[in-house]
C-alpha cells in the first residue's frame, strides 16, 4: 500500500512537471515573439518615422509631424497583418528627460482563448514591456531591453 | 484461512507491487527527463542573454554599416565567431524580406527547448539606412 501511494504521488509530481514545462515553453514562445514584434516597431521608426521616438504614442496619430502621417501611425500602433510589429502596440511612452521609453506591446488574443497555459488558437494575448534607450545626435534608439512578461488584459 | 486463499492473497500483493513498481519507475525517469528539459531550458535563456548583452555592448560604439544589409551580414560573421555552451545549437539565418538576422537556438537534449531571436541592426542603431 505504501509503494502504491508513494508512486502515485510520485506520478502526480511527473505530470506537473510536464505542465509546467508546457507552460514555460508557450510563454518563451510569447517572448520571442513580443520581442520581434519589438525589434521591428523601433526598427521602422529609427529609419521613417524618428519624429516619435519622443512622443507617446496617443500623440503619433495627430496632424503636423513632419515623419508620418495619421494613417500609418495608427497602421503602426494597431498591428495586424503586414504591419511591422504584427501585434498591438499600447503604449510607447518616453521619460521626463528623453533618455528612455517604455514600451508595451500585446499579441492578438483569440477568441475563447482563457489561460496562457492552455491558449487558443491564434495568440494567448500576454503583454511585453520594454525599455527602449534613447541616444545620439540626432536621437536614435539604440537598444531593447526586455522587461517582463505580462498576462493577457482583463 | 485456506491454502487457495493464502495463494490468491499472495498473487494479489505480488501484482500491486509490480505494478506500483512499474509506477515508480516510470514516474521516476519522467522526474528525470523534466529535470533535464528544465536544465535545457535555462542553458538556452543564459545564451540568449549572452547574446543581448552583446549586441548592446555592440550598440554602444555606434553604427557596423550605413546599410542594414551590410549590418546584417557582419553580424552573422561576428556571430559564426562567437563560442556557444556546450549541448546548444544555433542557427542563423539572414532574412531575405527584411534586413535582419534570425537567431535560433536550440538544446541537444531537448529539441522543443528553442528560442527564436530577431535582431534588426536597425532597431539597434547598427546602421543608418534600409
Amino acid at each position: 500500500m505504501g509503494l502504491l501511494l508513494s508512486s502515485l504521488s510520485l506520478q502526480a509530481t511527473s505530470l506537473q512537471s510536464q505542465l509546467r514545462f508546457r507552460s514555460q515553453l508557450q510563454a518563451r514562445s510569447d517572448q520571442d515573439q513580443l520581442n520581434q514584434a519589438a525589434q521591428r516597431l523601433v526598427s521602422e521608426i529609427n529609419l521613417h518615422h524618428p519624429c516619435l521616438l519622443q512622443l507617446p504614442s496617443q500623440d503619433w496619430a495627430r496632424d503636423g509631424l513632419d515623419c508620418i502621417d495619421g494613417n500609418r501611425a495608427a497602421w503602426l500602433i494597431q498591428g495586424g497583418q503586414g504591419s511591422p510589429a504584427d501585434v498591438r502596440t499600447l503604449a510607447w511612452q518616453p521619460d521626463a528627460n528623453g533618455l528612455q521609453v517604455m514600451l508595451l506591446l500585446a499579441l492578438p488574443k483569440a477568441p475563447g482563448s482563457t489561460a496562457p497555459e492552455s491558449p487558443a488558437p491564434g495568440g494567448t494575448g500576454r503583454r511585453g514591456l520594454f525599455a527602449i534607450g534613447l541616444g545620439g545626435d540626432p536621437v536614435r534608439a539604440w537598444s531593447i531591453q526586455e522587461q517582463g512578461l505580462l498576462g493577457a488584459e482583463s | 484461512m485456506t491454502m487457495v486463499e493464502v495463494a490468491l492473497a499472495a498473487l494479489i500483493l505480488m501484482g500491486s507491487a509490480s505494478a506500483s513498481a512499474q509506477i515508480w519507475a516510470r514516474s521516476m525517469a519522467g522526474i528525470h527527463s523534466a529535470q533535464q528539459r528544465q536544465l535545457a531550458l535555462n542553458r538556452i535563456d543564459g545564451e540568449l542573454i549572452l547574446l543581448q548583452n552583446h549586441w548592446q555592448q555592440l550598440a554602444q560604439h555606434g553604427p557596423l554599416a550605413q546599410s542594414c544589409r551590410a549590418a546584417s551580414e557582419q553580424l552573422l560573421d561576428d556571430l559564426q565567431r562567437t563560442p556557444l555552451a556546450s549541448g546548444v545549437d544555433r542557427q542563423l539565418t539572414l532574412l531575405t524580406e527584411e534586413e535582419g538576422l534570425l537567431v535560433t537556438l536550440q538544446d541537444h537534449n531537448a529539441p522543443q527547448a528553442r528560442r527564436d531571436q530577431l535582431v534588426k541592426p536597425a532597431a539597434l542603431h547598427l546602421c543608418e539606412e534600409a
